[in-house]
């Protein structure tokens, strides 16, 4: 019963976050600057927090890939994991080598 | 704001699995992550449900829109790939319950494949070169890791290092292309980059030369990642070598994303009655169908075999692009309905090659998680004691081989079609016989790969094994039946593919 209400909450939530999108507008967040012409980023240093806050924002998720990647690479293995034979078609280059030499 | 719900509802997801799967091991049940991640995708594939009907429409943030800003577009197009990614990604998060139970980590396993479905419904959505490329990169990241998930064993890791390589060098190629055209334009807008190249091939301020320069460097960036011959050595160690529900996602839809780019990018910015690329890329399709058909032959491990294949189905889908490309560029408007039927062609079989090398992939993740080999010799007869799997299986491989009446006899007859219509064209003849004699050699090889796997006297191995547990054969069953579904509304699904062959071809 505890384990079922834990679920619901976790579920509505997702679904309150994805409806809140509805109704939030989020470009009031980001400042609007002087001069709307052509900037260039000597001149507008907050470009890249602007025109291209979206690509920012999935750069910031790259990182988290790549955190997300490396902690997965480099974690401690419990059990012997998935048993998967697979066909290796030719025989080591070496093992030939050795039995020509012998 | 609602076409970043989807992406955004994916990554808030993948953020949040790590501290609900910490949450899971506090009060014992550990399944919520999957749960957890299941929603997600379902969610998103409902919002992504939402767009039909209400399209295109434009996403910017005001007042930051292109050409200077970020520009997000859905149209019929990029919404209908959208839902092939994440569909399969739901059906595979299912899949991923029971089968990747024997692995730890899957935290990160689950952030990791709602990251890469994010990234490639991210790409399919923008409107913007360098948007694009960020989400490129996104994916890429995440797919790199999946493939080496299963990292205590030499082959993901070796898989998995080649794949990064060679998709970063191609993703480097890629993004030196988008910027010759940043220099050329001034902006990377996909909208403002197909007026400015006209204006530059009209008043001559730029050498073709460079020109075809970029468009090369678009085909062979997207190209590795498509797994096109001859950047596609990565592709045949990667699929088998990845967890069989990866290897779906990889062969079902991250190398359409590859094809989605490529074509996104040259039809959309350099007009083919313009530039010749039609050429180049029937050239290399037909180059990846007939090699990756001579190396399929040659398997011997069922997922290897399905991975050849794969590379096989990419050469169709090429050639029917370029052939849609080349009919503009040679004959114009006057026979654009030819260069729809071929489009229509090829946008048909990336949903048939989907569906039908997702579900082949996961049977073969059935099939490797019972008899823990991936030998098709010692995998003889498990159809007999995997009914499910197998029957499932072999719909697949028939959706695969074209056999009539399924759909992907359908999607290849009008590639061939559109190649047959031309007159007098001695090139597309030919570019027609082989595709034709590559259908038939294919068929040859699904068929086998059938008989040895259901008619066929079950092994020593296979004698033991039992059908897969529900979780695993619930999302086969819902491909196996989506492969006779479109069959049966056929002409439905024509019609959507006719509308997003629209789009492709709307800035012609």
């Amino acid at each position: 019963m505890r384990l079922e209400k834990i679920l619901s909450i976790i579920i509505a939530a997702l679904i309150l976050i994805v409806a809140s999108f509805y109704a939030i507008d989020f470009s009031k967040f980001i400042p609007i600057p002087q001069s709307l012409g052509n900037p260039s980023l000597e001149e507008e240093p907050y470009f890249i927090w602007t025109y291209r806050s979206i690509d920012v924002f999935i750069q910031g998720f790259i990182v988290f890939a790549s955190v997300a990647a490396i902690a997965a690479l480099f974690r401690i293995e419990k059990g012997e994991g998935a048993m998967e034979e697979a066909v290796i078609e030719e025989p080591i280059i070496e093992e030939k080598e050795e039995e020509e030499y012998e | 704001m609602m076409i970043l719900q989807p992406i955004i509802v994916l990554l808030g997801a993948a953020a949040i699995i790590p501290l609900i799967d910490l949450l899971g091991k506090k009060i014992g049940f550990e399944k919520i992550r999957d749960i957890v991640a299941i929603a997600a995708f379902l969610i998103a594939f409902i919002i992504l449900y939402s767009f039909f009907g209400n399209l295109p429409q434009s996403f910017t943030i005001d007042p930051y829109g292109p050409p200077l800003g970020v520009e997000l577009r859905v149209d019929n197009l990029s919404l209908y790939m959208a839902i092939i990614f994440c569909g399969l990604g739901l059906l595979v998060s299912i899949y991923s319950i029971k089968y990747m139970e024997v692995d730890s980590g899957l935290d990160k396993y689950y952030s990791l494949l709602l990251i890469l479905v994010a990234g490639m419904i991210g790409v399919a959505f923008s409107n913007d070169f360098f948007n694009l490329y960020v989400f490129w990169e996104m994916m890429c990241v995440a797919s790199y890791t999946l493939v080496s998930f299963r990292k205590y064993k030499w082959e993901p890791v070796e898989a998995g290092f080649k794949y990064l390589v060679m998709s970063t060098i191609g993703s480097l190629i890629s993004l030196y292309g988008i910027s010759l055209l940043y220099g050329l334009v001034g902006s990377l807008n996909f909208t403002k980059l197909h007026s400015a190249i006209e204006t530059i091939y009209g008043n001559g301020s730029a050498p073709l030369s460079l020109l075809y320069l970029v468009i090369c460097m678009i085909i062979v960036g997207f190209g590795v990642t498509a797994a096109m011959v001859p950047l596609h050595t990565w592709l045949p160690d990667a699929h088998p070598a990845a967890p069989s529900s990866i290897s779906a996602m990889l062969s079902g839809v991250v190398i359409k994303t590859g094809v989605y780019a490529m074509f996104r990018s040259l039809f959309t910015i350099f007009h083919p009655k313009i530039f010749d690329f039609g050429t180049i890329l029937m050239l290399f399709g037909v180059l990846t169908i007939t090699i990756a058909n001579f190396m399929a032959l040659m398997q011997k491990d069922i997922k290897r075999l399905l991975a050849y294949s794969s590379i096989v189905n990419i050469g169709y889908i090429l050639v029917g692009g370029g052939i849609g490309a080349y009919v503009l560029t040679h004959y114009g408007l006057k026979e654009a309905s030819i260069a729809g039927i071929a489009i229509i062609g090829s946008l048909l079989h990336i949903l048939n090659h989907a569906i039908s090398k997702g579900l082949l992939f996961l049977c073969s993740g059935c099939f490797t998680h019972e008899a823990k080999t991936r030998a098709i010799s010692k995998l003889e007869g498990i159809g007999k004691k995997m009914p499910l799997s197998g029957l499932s299986l072999s719909i697949g491989l028939f959706n695969l081989a074209g056999i009539p009446p399924l759909s992907g006899f359908w999607s290849k007859l009008f590639i061939i079609l559109a190649s047959l219509s031309i007159p007098e064209n001695n090139f597309m003849l030919a570019i027609s016989i082989i595709v034709i004699l590559n259908s038939i050699f294919a068929a040859s090889y699904y068929l086998w790969l059938t008989q040895r796997i259901m008619l066929k006297k079950p092994t020593e191995i296979v004698e033991k094994v039992h059908e897969a547990p529900l979780s695993m054969v619930f999302p086969i069953i819902v491909l196996a039946i989506l492969c006779i579904l479109i069959t049966i509304k056929l002409d439905l699904f024509i019609k959507i593919v006719e509308l997003a062959s629209n789009n492709l071809l709307g800035g012609v």
